[in-house]
């Protein structure tokens, strides 16, 4: 669980420096959480109990303006008596930040759409807060399995920005083969179900990957701009997962996104030359996207896959992921050949 | 069934991609169900504005609010909060 000292409260500034107001930040903590432990255990440094760990938050002062102004945070967790610790800046609260500019907008202090400042202050409680109460997190039956990862890289190619933060990702190309063909079968609406693979370890660098070796399917149709996870299509996922007796982990979901079903619904025209530009066409990741790996996959090595079903028959994929506590759009490796796991 | 001597129950609690599970060794024989998620949701910090269903594993069945803990559960259940969820 999660222990904090301090209660975290964001100012809200004009892009002239003009104050706007004050609110309390009561921030999702739980995305920081996972990432320290992920790190911690991605670098050797903590066992695999870290995925269970307790932790505490610290805030890291500013260093010209000091307490209580922030510069970011720092999230320490302790294991077999070993202690990890990583820090976050203060862009971890952009997305409340957003949220509470609404408010502004609502009393009109601040235009919609009009460009705003923020800051983030700190203050001590007493007690240290700890939501967890009798509950005690238990670690995950997590299978780690050990391999090369250079043996790996040389039958990959990398697809995206690979940005060295990331864990490595390795999409063997008959999955979005698969993924292509169950999103041409269902055009129009959404289809999609839950990436499983196996994470492995190289101690030489140290770092952990991971390889997602199939996706179980979620039965049912879609809706034109929905895809329900309902706990009948969970159970029927978790059913099929233990029927395959590999000792696999849930990596995350895939979804398709009928872009061009979108567009002719709202009757525009595509071109070739605004597709690129097009911000629904590629890298879109919805707030229902975000909200349900939030809810279901908040370990840090969870993944999101969209599908992108573009208009002029184009599909292409987006990858999506854990970074520093924030959702984003990552790179990943393109496996050729067999899937060694199928 | 749970012994009505029983003072609390001892109930494991999974979310559906089974990585994140949780204890807890005092959970009262007198509360419903829909209590019990209010505090695994709370202690797991899943989003609370996610309608979930909770599956016993042993009975393989989906347990009803309105059950009362010691009606539905002995202790040492495993239970799966599966939320009801959309990707848009």
């Amino acid at each position: 669980m999660l222990e904090s000292g301090y209660r975290y409260v964001l100012e809200l500034f004009k892009e002239d420096g003009a104050w706007l107001g004050r609110v309390s930040a009561e921030a999702d903590w739980v995305p920081a959480l996972e990432w320290t432990r992920f790190t911690a255990l991605r670098r050797g440094l903590l066992p695999r109990e870290a995925l269970a760990a307790s932790a505490s938050l610290e805030p890291v002062w500013d260093a010209q303006a000091g307490e209580p102004h922030l510069a970011g945070f720092q999230v320490a967790i302790a294991a077999d008596g070993r202690e990890a610790r990583c820090s976050f800046t203060t862009a971890y609260f952009r997305n409340l930040a957003e949220q509470a500019s609404r408010h502004f907008v609502e009393q009109g202090l601040l235009s919609e759409g009009e460009i705003f400042r923020f800051a983030v202050a700190a203050y001590r409680r007493f007690p240290p807060s700890d939501n967890g109460g009798g509950a005690i997190e238990l670690p995950p039956p997590l299978s780690i399995h050990p391999a090369s990862l250079e043996s790996y890289l040389r039958r990959a190619a990398p697809v995206g920005i690979i940005d060295a933060q990331d864990y490595p990702v390795f999409l063997p190309a008959s999955l979005l083969k698969e993924l292509e063909e169950l999103t041409r079968a269902q055009a129009g609406l959404e289809t999609g179900g839950v990436l499983i693979g196996r994470l492995f370890y190289d101690p030489g660098g140290p770092e952990l990957f991971a390889e997602a070796a199939a996706q179980i399917p979620l039965r049912g149709q879609g809706e034109p701009t929905r895809l329900s996870f309902t706990p009948e299509r969970w159970t029927e996922i978790q059913a099929a997962l233990a029927l395959r007796r590999r000792e696999e982990t849930c990596l995350g979901y895939w979804h398709s996104h009928p872009v061009a079903a979108w567009c002719r619904e709202k009757g525009r025209q595509c071109c070739p030359e605004r597709l690129p530009t097009c911000g629904l066409a590629q890298d879109y990741f919805s707030g229902e996207d975000r909200a349900l790996l939030r809810a279901v996959f908040p370990r840090a090595y969870s993944l999101g896959l969209v599908v992108n079903d573009q208009p002029l028959g184009r599909l292409t994929f987006s990858l999506f992921g854990w970074r520093r506590g924030l959702i984003q759009a990552r790179g990943y490796y393109l496996l050729e050949g067999e899937d060694r796991n199928a | 069934m749970a012994n009505e001597k029983t003072t609390t129950l001892s109930l494991e609690v999974s979310d559906v991609s089974g990585q994140r599970i949780v204890r807890r060794d005092d959970v009262p024989p007198e509360m419903t169900v829909g209590e019990l998620v209010h505090v695994f949701v709370a202690a797991m910090r899943l989003p609370d504005n996610v309608p979930y269903q909770v599956r016993l594993e042993r009975e393989a069945r989906h347990v009803n609010y309105s059950e009362r803990v010691a009606d539905a559960f002995e202790s040492g259940d495993r239970v799966t909060l599966q939320p009801n969820i959309d990707a848009g």
